[in-house]
């Protein structure tokens, strides 16, 4: 299969991971209008009633309430929607990227309690993409891609590391637990857990760790290995998203595997010119 | 400048790794974490411990006028958790981070115990509005005007969903609305 794009190219690295972030942003926006009734004065996240609990973090100022309404979050939303547009069509960059992060950042602030590690990761990668759009540097470029990756090799790196702590994720009973929730599955895959014997959930759950631990050593991989490492990713985050609902997380992280890449291309770069 | 973003990446990358795994710089910067936005995350997705049950949300309802012995109505579970249809699962959910918030709320609402906390008068606020977008729906349908519509007394409850067992954890007190 002939996949149009050069690994070793940090242009065309940073070309898909903007587009797979872009992507991200795009759907967390909808889903934030979608949820926008949630914002309002009568909602779950009114901002009449918050406002308290941000006053309590040194957040006091009166333009807020205009703001962080219903109204004023939607236009949030939608004006980053209008900045990904122009994104997504590669006009004035320098520009979008700096405004995309302030309005991320404005919108993470206000949707504080629904925002997850998808979002987290949103705004480290949108952070280290904007040196890159006002620096034409190919320098510069290849360090925001390799920032890019080391954030995320920890990140999973650091998950694993945490798992490790707990028995229970090498024997599987957390993996099983956490599939019998409502929130986080679905009844037939609950249904099924139930009646699933435990060495099953032991593979799974001691695959999970191991395989979030190995992060560290992608940079290091042969190639065949790394692209089968990334492959497990991709089946790891549209499992999570099918089954547990969390969707956001799969754009997120797989826009960063065009860093990891191009990362390994210059450890392997770096490697064969020292031996 | 090269050298500067490689630096400033550097720093920060070291902080991350520091605000992971050491307590005491975790503690300096917590107070800074609400504004850094997720630029000094702290990972632990479902790790050590699992989210082993859920959070559901009851109410109930009763007329006002019946303050000292209010005649309720049954519990009623109020389904926040939607789950998306599966072919749109991978692009559009957005109950998903909803649900985390509601997560949120009920353990503060727990934790603090009093309808003075800001967590506790969420929920009610939206629970209040549930009952009278529902109150409204029903007085339409049985064609009364709507200032027949008598104030009413609310109560909510929190409880514990795990595989075996739902337990209460959490009343709070009638609020007339």
């Amino acid at each position: 299969m002939h996949i149009p794009i050069d690994w070793q190219s940090a242009e065309s690295c940073l070309q898909l991971v903007r587009w797979l972030l872009f992507l991200s942003l795009t759907i967390s926006s909808l889903h934030n209008i979608s949820n926008s009734s949630a914002f309002g004065q009568n909602g779950l996240l009114a901002w009449s009633l918050q406002k308290y609990a941000y006053q309590e973090k040194g957040l006091e100022w009166t333009f807020l309430d205009n703001l962080f309404g219903r109204t004023g979050f939607v236009l949030l939303n939608l004006l980053r929607l209008a900045l990904l547009a122009a994104g997504f069509a590669n006009v004035f960059l320098p520009l979008v990227l700096p405004a995309l992060l302030l309005v991320s950042v404005v919108i993470y602030i206000r949707a504080f309690l629904p925002m997850s590690g998808a979002d987290q990761l949103n705004t480290i990668v949108l952070t280290c993409l904007v040196p890159g759009s006002m620096v034409p540097s190919p320098a510069i470029h290849a360090i925001s891609l390799c920032a890019i990756a080391g954030q995320v090799i920890f990140c999973y790196f650091s998950n694993g590391l945490l798992k490790t702590q707990a028995p229970g994720w090498w024997k599987g009973t957390h993996l099983k637990t956490l599939l019998l929730t409502g929130n986080y599955s679905r009844k037939g895959v609950a249904g099924l857990a139930a009646i699933t014997g435990q060495p099953l959930f032991r593979a799974l759950g001691s695959m999970i760790v191991i395989w979030e631990l190995s992060a560290i050593l992608a940079p290091f991989l042969p190639a065949a290995l790394l692209w089968t490492y990334l492959g497990a990713g991709i089946l790891f985050h549209l499992t999570i998203a099918v089954v547990m609902g969390l969707n956001t997380f799969f754009w997120s992280y797989v826009s960063t595997y065009p860093a990891i890449l191009f990362s390994w291309h210059i450890v392997d770069h770096a490697v064969r010119s020292f031996i | 400048m090269i050298k500067i973003a490689l630096a400033l990446f550097l720093i920060w990358q070291l902080a991350v790794i520091l605000y992971q795994f050491w307590e005491p710089f975790r503690k300096k910067l917590a107070r800074l974490q609400f504004y850094l936005c997720g630029l000094l995350p702290a990972w632990q997705m479902f790790g050590p411990d699992p989210i082993d049950g859920d959070f559901l949300v009851f109410y109930r309802t009763a007329p006002e006028n019946d303050a000292t012995d209010p005649r309720y109505t049954e519990w009623e579970l109020v389904d926040y958790d939607k789950k998306p249809m599966l072919a749109f699962s991978l692009f559009f959910n957005p109950r998903g981070n909803f649900v985390k918030a509601l997560r949120e709320i009920c353990q503060e609402t727990v934790k603090a115990s009093s309808d003075r906390n800001v967590f506790y008068q969420l929920l009610l606020n939206d629970l209040i509005h549930r009952c009278r977008v529902r109150q409204s729906v029903t007085t339409d349908q049985t064609h009364q005007l709507s200032s027949t519509v008598r104030a009413r007394l609310l109560q909510f409850q929190i409880r514990w969903q795990t595989p075996t067992a739902v337990t209460p954890i959490f009343s709070s007190h009638a609020h007339p609305y």
